[in-house]
């Protein structure tokens, strides 16, 4: 076995529990506060589009798909409804090739000029259908770590902690020190165990994720 | 966010480098970074589990969010740690740190609608930084251009260790 716990099992579980509720303290502080850490700080079309007249000259982020380009406007709603005129859409819109087309989706921050026209400072393009592959390979990414994760460690029940797998030859050894137990192990044994899980693993996956 | 295998694969593409130059990081530790890579995205539990539902159960509001940001991803990473045996836990919270900041770093570069990045440092600070405005999540070239440089370091990594295992015969 190796280096024992610094604290004992009950500083390891002290410290866990610590932890998990700091993290779950966190969790429900980010709740209640009106600044979310991930979300923009700013009005969206959610908010915009039953009641523009409350937003006029303020910053707010559209989002909706194209169905006008001279000039380019958008509708905020599957329905076709919420309109709003874009102004400099084509030049603000940084992941642009070319012009915005009736159809294109896109996301765009600025000012509300007047009830029905926002003044672009900045903006993406973005197509609905790009979502499910983000999806997929997202799930395939997840499923790799895993995976190797659960192919290189095991959980070892006398000290109630992962090891990995390919320690469990060197057992015998009690030297404390990390660096010197892993060297002290037969090199070309371990070698020999990383070549036939490197072989299978990235290639399989970086394969999927080519699609 | 960029998609987790993109994250995954640089976290990967990191690890294996770092393999080369310290002796102590194998497959196992190389995981480890990976896993880093992957944990600010524990959030997108949110996609099966939203926090309204959570608010719900609880009775008090409720965000993932903070699992994304730097003091949240510090908190996952010792926690992830703890489950590791002693020997190893050091080393783990270097590697998982290491992959930790390759994912804010590659979520700060995206592209945002405002040009704003996300609140890394809340609680400490609201503070957005300015987005890097390089790529989408949903961007099929990060994951093909990082998939291309994990594939070579694969191969490099397996030509070193038998290399180096027949001069050992």
């Amino acid at each position: 076995m190796g280096v024992s716990e610094p604290f004992g099992q009950r500083g390891r579980l002290l410290a866990g529990v610590l932890l998990f509720t700091l993290l779950i303290g966190m969790l429900l502080v980010a709740g209640t506060t009106a600044n979310d850490p991930l979300e923009h700080q700013y009005p969206t079309d959610v908010e915009v589009t039953p009641t523009p007249e409350m937003y006029v000259g303020e910053q707010v982020i559209l989002g909706g798909r194209i169905v006008d380009t001279d000039p380019v406007t958008i509708a905020t709603r599957a329905s076709g409804y919420g309109r709003f005129t874009l102004v400099d859409a084509n030049t603000e819109v940084r992941n642009l090739e070319g012009s915005l087309q009736t159809g294109d989706h896109v996301t765009v921050f600025g000012t509300l000029e007047d009830e029905n026209t926002l003044v672009v400072e900045y903006g993406l393009t973005q197509s609905p259908d790009d979502r499910s592959y983000m999806f997929l390979v997202s799930f395939l990414g997840g499923l790799w770590v895993a995976g190797r994760f659960l192919t290189g460690w095991r959980f070892d029940r006398k000290t109630l902690a992962f090891v990995p797998r390919a320690d469990t030859k060197a057992q015998g050894d009690d030297s404390p020190d990390t660096n010197s137990r892993s060297l002290s192990f037969d090199e070309t044994d371990l070698k020999g165990t990383h070549e036939s899980k490197s072989t299978t693993e990235p290639d399989r996956h970086t394969k999927r994720g080519d699609r | 966010m960029a998609d987790v295998l993109t994250h995954v694969l640089v976290g990967y593409i990191v690890g294996v480098s770092l393999s080369f130059r310290y002796d102590w990081i194998k497959t196992e530790q190389v995981t480890l970074v990976m896993l880093g890579a992957l944990a600010p995205d524990f959030m997108k539990i949110g996609l099966f589990v939203p926090d309204g539902y959570v608010a719900h159960l609880l009775g008090v509001p409720f965000s993932w969010s903070p699992l994304h940001t730097l003091v949240g991803t510090v908190i996952v990473i010792s926690l992830i740690s703890l489950l590791l045996a002693p020997e190893y836990r050091k080393g783990a919270i270097i590697l998982l740190a290491i992959g930790v900041a390759t994912h804010l770093v590659l979520d700060i570069a995206l592209l945002t609608p405002t040009g704003e990045a996300y609140a890394v440092f809340w609680p400490l600070s609201s503070y957005r930084p300015p987005s890097g405005g390089l790529y989408l999540s949903t961007d099929r070239w990060p994951a093909l251009v990082a998939a291309t440089i994990a594939v070579a370091l694969w191969a490099g990594r397996r030509y070193r260790s038998e290399s180096a295992a027949s001069s050992d015969l």
